[in-house]
């Protein structure tokens, strides 16, 4: 039966709803500028009609209205769009840190300034064109043996540079895993909050936010994917193996790589035997290769280079004689680019030019190795010296040119995704303002009905059963 | 598309960072005028330019090879022309010691004093210095090539060893001549010339002799000298080749490595004037009033 108590009600629900509706565009416009928050929008709807039939007498027409709800207050997210964001997300990571470490070497070398390994090559076989065209001179020869002990240095030299790059990734590998630990950790509390709201029926709109966050950092970190559960938890995983179950996280861990010690390889930490963990992306994965796969072809390169130089120069040098009538003296010591040294025992006397003994101004022995300067050896795939060093520096200055420009176009495309996310949750001041005016008009409109209502109660207790008075 | 205002803000920021990104490399580039900054800008460019500069140090080499070379040979040409013109007067000398008017005291006075002070010349030639190693002493440029114990017997203490010099890449030219050849016939022949004038009994057919010996050995001397002379200029083409080979690759090198200023430079101001106009767009972007402003 319609009455004015009734009426107050819906007066009041509506005022309810509307104040409701205020406060979540307060909500939004106070988090504008906050990361990964996702717009919310209160729902309204009508609330169950009154189950009283019109069929009674007198009571007028139809079921009438109950007034208005708030429904639920709904978060504006595609899913799609975070799992294709992450996707992209951890492609662009990974080239990100391959392009790092990458540039990091290429400035280390610096292969077309003065210091380039190409410049003491080159000292070093014009030193012996220099000695063959006056072989007794010993300034010549003090020079030569100054140009060969600089080859030797620069082959050190690089060599170590790329193994401190590679072990400088160690400390790099163990803050990111430390990182993903602490996220699946984040992962794993937030999906038992988000799991406990759901059963009540509610949606944990500002847990779901920081959840999705949290995932996005996990999947620009390792490439992990994951996916929703009926009861609102999701399951994390990184290459097929789960990182996050429901309340449970699953750790990585470092430990020493069997075979290259210094350095360390990731692992599940709980696995028994621990299995080396199989990244999909991320910037772990892009550490991780140039680490295990680019610098050691740049070192095994260096190292044939070095092992031809010093076995093709030896062996012609040890064939020679020098000023004072030695001979079968090696000019280097060691066998590749880290152990390569200017013989100690070679001097200004015994560095031999000539081939035959007891001949200053003989010169075969210089001719012959500013000779192999050209010389292609079957030992370095039938390049000469320069040709093939060369060959590494383009192979190399591809590499990181394909690092940079992949990293640049899979950026794009995250910020194209990225920008979709936005449109599609993020919050627009403008929408606010037509949003907030709305439902303050509402507001205001129900106030007003309410004060009809007033002024029908106050007619009925004030103004009736007056005759006589 | 719904744009929201943090999108606007993160687009402004994105558009502002990659315009200062390509002013700041282009700056780089002008300040170095360099093409490329680090190999990774055009690998085979890098690659091309690298094996060019390698090119163009060993052309140097070269280059003072050849200086070296053709010092010393045109040293020994020098020699070799001072050794003709001394046995070309000895010719005159003989063939008027041939002559029957000439008494037997003129001969050995006259005659015989003079070949042998060019007996002596000879020898010192043959022991001439250049930078202090010794010309025609094969590989023993330390050890004095020409000695004569006795006023009779010339003892050669070199070794005749050619000197291989390479003056450009694949090509190599022997510097010295083969000195004992050169020298030990006509040394020899005025020797028995000189001894011939000296005999006291006269014996007009070993004068002759040794008139046919000095002959013989001066044309030895003429075949050497010829040959040198040849090689002299092997090596000064050789040399203009790396000249021009050097110009040539420079120029190449240039166009590989070297920044084209103006169009760097214009570039830069194009890059500017975008920025700017970024600058002011986001400006407006950033600044922009929402409806907040205008509902009351």
């Amino acid at each position: 039966m319609p009455g004015i108590s009734s009426g107050i009600h819906i007066a009041l629900q509506a005022i309810l709803a509307h104040a409701q509706t205020i406060e979540v565009i307060e909500h939004n416009v106070a988090n504008a500028n906050t990361p990964g928050y996702r717009r919310q929008s209160a729902i309204l709807e009508t609330t169950v009609p009154s189950p009283i039939l019109a069929a009674h007498k007198g009571m007028g027409a139809g079921m009438r209205g109950g007034g208005v709800r708030v429904a639920q207050i709904q978060r504006f997210n595609l899913e799609f769009f975070d799992g294709r964001y992450r996707g992209v997300a951890a492609s662009t990571r990974y080239w990100e840190a391959r392009r790092d470490i990458l540039l990091q070497i290429e400035a280390t070398l610096a292969e077309t300034s003065e210091d380039g390994l190409i410049n003491k090559l080159d000292n070093f076989w014009n030193g012996w064109q220099y000695l063959a065209g006056d072989p007794a001179n010993l300034s010549l020869r003090v020079s030569l043996l100054d140009d060969a002990r600089v080859l030797a240095e620069g082959f050190n030299r690089r060599w170590e540079q790329l193994q401190q790059i590679r072990l400088d990734q160690n400390q790099a590998i163990a803050s990111q895993v430390d990182e993903i630990n602490t996220y699946a950790d984040e992962v794993a509390r937030l999906n038992k909050e988000i799991a406990r709201i759901f059963s009540t029926g509610e949606r944990p709109n500002d847990l779901l936010d920081q959840r999705d966050r949290v995932l996005d950092k996990l999947a620009e970190l390792s490439g992990a994917v994951a996916h929703e559960q009926k009861n609102g938890e999701v399951m994390v995983s990184i290459g097929g193996h789960v990182l996050v179950m429901g309340v449970q996280a699953l750790h990585l861990t470092t430990r020493p790589k069997t075979g290259d010690t210094p350095m360390v390889e990731v692992v599940w930490e709980a696995d028994t035997p621990q299995q080396v963990v199989n990244l999909p992306g991320g910037s772990l994965k892009g550490i991780l290769e140039v680490r295990d796969q680019v610098i050691p072809e740049q070192m095994q390169g260096l190292n044939t280079l070095a092992a031809q130089i010093i076995q093709q120069v030896n062996a012609l040098h040890s064939s020679g004689f020098g000023l004072d009538g030695t001979s079968g003296l090696p000019l280097f010591t060691g066998t590749d680019a880290i152990t390569m040294r200017l013989n100690d025992a070679v001097t200004v006397e015994n560095l031999a030019a000539a081939d035959a003994a007891g001949q200053p101004a003989n010169n075969g022995i210089a001719m012959a190795i500013a000779a192999l300067r050209s010389q292609s050896m079957p030992g370095l795939g039938n390049t000469s010296p320069n040709d093939y060093y060369n060959r590494q520096i383009t192979t190399f200055g591809t590499l990181t040119q394909n690092a940079m420009q992949n990293s640049t176009t899979h950026g794009l495309v995250a910020k194209a995704l990225n920008d979709q996310r936005e449109a599609v949750g993020g919050v627009s001041l403008d929408e606010e303002a037509a949003n907030l005016a709305k439902a303050q008009r509402a507001y205001q409109a129900a106030a007003r009905v309410l004060t009809a209502y007033d002024e029908m109660l106050d007619r009925i207790i004030n103004g009736l059963g007056l005759v006589g008075r | 598309m719904r744009v929201t205002h943090q999108g606007m803000i993160n687009n402004s920021i994105s558009h502002l960072t990659s315009n200062m990104e390509q002013i700041a490399r282009l700056q780089s580039k002008i300040a170095a005028g360099k093409k490329n900054l680090s190999p990774s800008e055009d690998p085979v460019n890098t690659a091309q330019g690298l094996t060019m500069r390698s090119t163009l140090n060993n052309l140097q080499a070269y280059r003072s090879t050849n200086d070296l070379t053709r010092e010393w040979m045109e040293a020994t040409d020098y020699h070799l022309e001072q050794v003709q013109t001394i046995g070309v007067r000895a010719v005159g000398l003989i063939t008027r010691g041939l002559s029957d008017t000439m008494g037997s005291a003129e001969r050995q006075n006259a005659l015989a004093v003079e070949i042998d002070g060019m007996i002596n010349q000879l020898l010192q030639i043959g022991n001439t210095q250049h930078k202090g190693e010794y010309l025609f002493a094969g590989f023993q440029i330390h050890t004095q090539p020409f000695v004569m114990p006795d006023q009779n017997t010339l003892v050669y203490q070199g070794d005749n060893g050619l000197l291989q010099r390479s003056i450009a890449p694949g090509q190599s030219v022997v510097m010295n001549i083969p000195a004992e050849t050169v020298f030990r016939p006509i040394i020899e022949a005025l020797v028995s010339a000189r001894n011939a004038l000296q005999d006291v009994n006269f014996d007009r057919n070993a004068l002759q002799t040794a008139f046919d010996q000095l002959q013989s050995a001066l044309d030895v001397v003429d075949t050497q000298r010829t040959g040198l002379g040849a090689r002299i200029r092997q090596v000064a083409a050789a040399s203009d080749g790396i000249d021009k080979t050097e110009i040539e690759l420079n120029a190449l090198l240039s166009r590989k490595e070297d920044l084209n200023m103006a169009e760097a430079i214009t570039m830069l101001r194009g890059q500017e004037a975008t920025y700017q106009a970024v600058l002011e767009v986001s400006r407006r972007a950033v600044s922009a009033l929402s409806l907040f402003d205008y509902l009351r």
